[in-house]
């Protein structure tokens, strides 16, 4: 939601490709949202068979942190489809605010609160930045993947401008990422030694791929800039944005699993 | 470069200030149990079982069982802060073995923990 702001200049009409995007996105955030609310009050009953209880989907909602938490976003969810129904402009600011708070909503839930007190309220905030970083991040990937190919004489414009708010966003998700790792996993032998901390190691490990593969992108702006073969070139920079994108990917699916796992301090 | 530096010297200086504090987990943890395992209630009636941290009264109970496999009927209600789990018997316990299986969610975050406590009424 953040891309049209600084990448495309004011009047710059969003393509059909990004409003389907939205859609899209908007629809699987409420339905994965349902999804983690039914299975995480299947875990509070003790079994699959309790989802279907409506009494104790209630009781989840009410009675606890995650379920309140939860329930705001399903409706942030909504909220958002609403919106979409209709055509919007490129630059959404309600939509950016919806987006920005379902992202930073999910640090109210999970470990994100350990150890508790103070050092838990840091944590918390540390990672609603690494969140939003990480959604910046992401999301400007496929807003380039889906709209790179259009870009034409524009293209190196939109890419320096990714790539200054990149550099700022990955400084941001490295920092915080560091921070909660040294207080969730607390010493190097946690790392190889738990299942937590082997998890947390291939989530770094693709992460620093996206970082080589967003050096490469560098490269190919500078080409672009310099006046070489726009259809080559811009189809190298399709294949490398979704390339990156689909490790964005990899690395959420990596973070649900981490999200199931308990971290060492809890141990 | 010099900026990158400093603020992750910073960020690193908090954590080691800040400690690493193994506080609570948010998963309750039975502390402690009347009757305790193997043991035997200080009241007939009334079961007292406390965790580590504040739980769910809608969604945590137990279930007790006697000897013989049969289930004794009995309501249970939070308290201590939402800390403990009171688990009243309609009738005073006859003399014999018992096993009471708990299930606890927390209140923070909804992980459920369970066990049980096997004790005896003389």
């Amino acid at each position: 939601m953040a891309f049209p702001f600084y990448a495309w200049e004011r009047d710059h009409a969003a393509p059909p490709s990004f409003r389907k995007a939205l859609r899209w996105s908007g629809v699987l955030t409420l339905v994965s949202a349902w999804a983690v609310l039914v299975m995480m009050t299947a875990g509070m009953g003790g079994g699959l068979a309790s989802a279907a209880d409506l009494s104790l989907l209630m009781a989840a909602v009410s009675d606890t942190q995650f379920g309140r938490v939860w329930m705001v976003r399903i409706l942030l969810a909504v909220a958002v489809l609403a919106l979409i129904v209709k055509p919007r402009p490129a630059r959404d600011w309600p939509m950016l605010a919806l987006s920005g708070l379902l992202l930073v909503s999910v640090a109210l839930t999970g470990h994100s609160a350990l150890p508790g007190g103070v050092p838990g309220l840091l944590h918390q905030g540390a990672d609603a930045v690494h969140l939003l970083a990480a959604g910046w991040w992401v999301g400007g990937l496929l807003a380039l993947a889906l709209t790179a190919r259009a870009l034409g004489g524009e293209a190196h414009h939109v890419l320096e401008r990714f790539s200054g708010v990149g550099y700022g966003a990955v400084a941001a998700i490295v920092l915080t990422g560091l921070f909660k790792s040294l207080l969730l996993v607390q010493t190097l032998s946690g790392v190889d030694a738990t299942a937590y901390g082997l998890t947390l190691l291939l989530k770094v490990a693709l992460a620093a791929a996206m970082g080589l593969l967003a050096l490469s992108n560098n490269r190919i702006s500078r080409r672009l800039k310099a006046g070489a073969d726009q259809a080559l070139w811009l189809g190298r920079l399709q294949h490398s944005v979704t390339l990156e994108f689909a490790l964005g990917m990899a690395v959420l699916a990596v973070v649900g699993a981490l999200g199931a796992l308990s971290p060492p301090i809890s141990q | 470069m010099k900026t990158v530096q400093t603020l992750a010297s910073a960020a690193l200086a908090l954590t080691f200030a800040l400690g690493f504090a193994a506080e609570a987990s948010a998963h309750a943890k039975l502390v402690k149990s009347d009757p305790a395992e193997k043991g035997q209630p200080t009241d007939k009636k009334n079961l007292e079982l406390t965790f580590s941290e504040a739980i769910s009264g809608k969604l945590s109970g137990a279930e007790l069982k006697d000897a013989k496999g049969a289930k004794v009927a009995t309501t249970s209600m939070v308290d201590q802060d939402n800390k403990g789990l009171m688990v009243m018997a309609k009738e005073p316990l006859k003399p014999g073995d018992y096993k009471l299986a708990w299930h606890a969610v927390a209140s923070d975050d909804g992980h459920r923990t369970t066990g049980t406590v096997t004790f005896s009424v003389k």
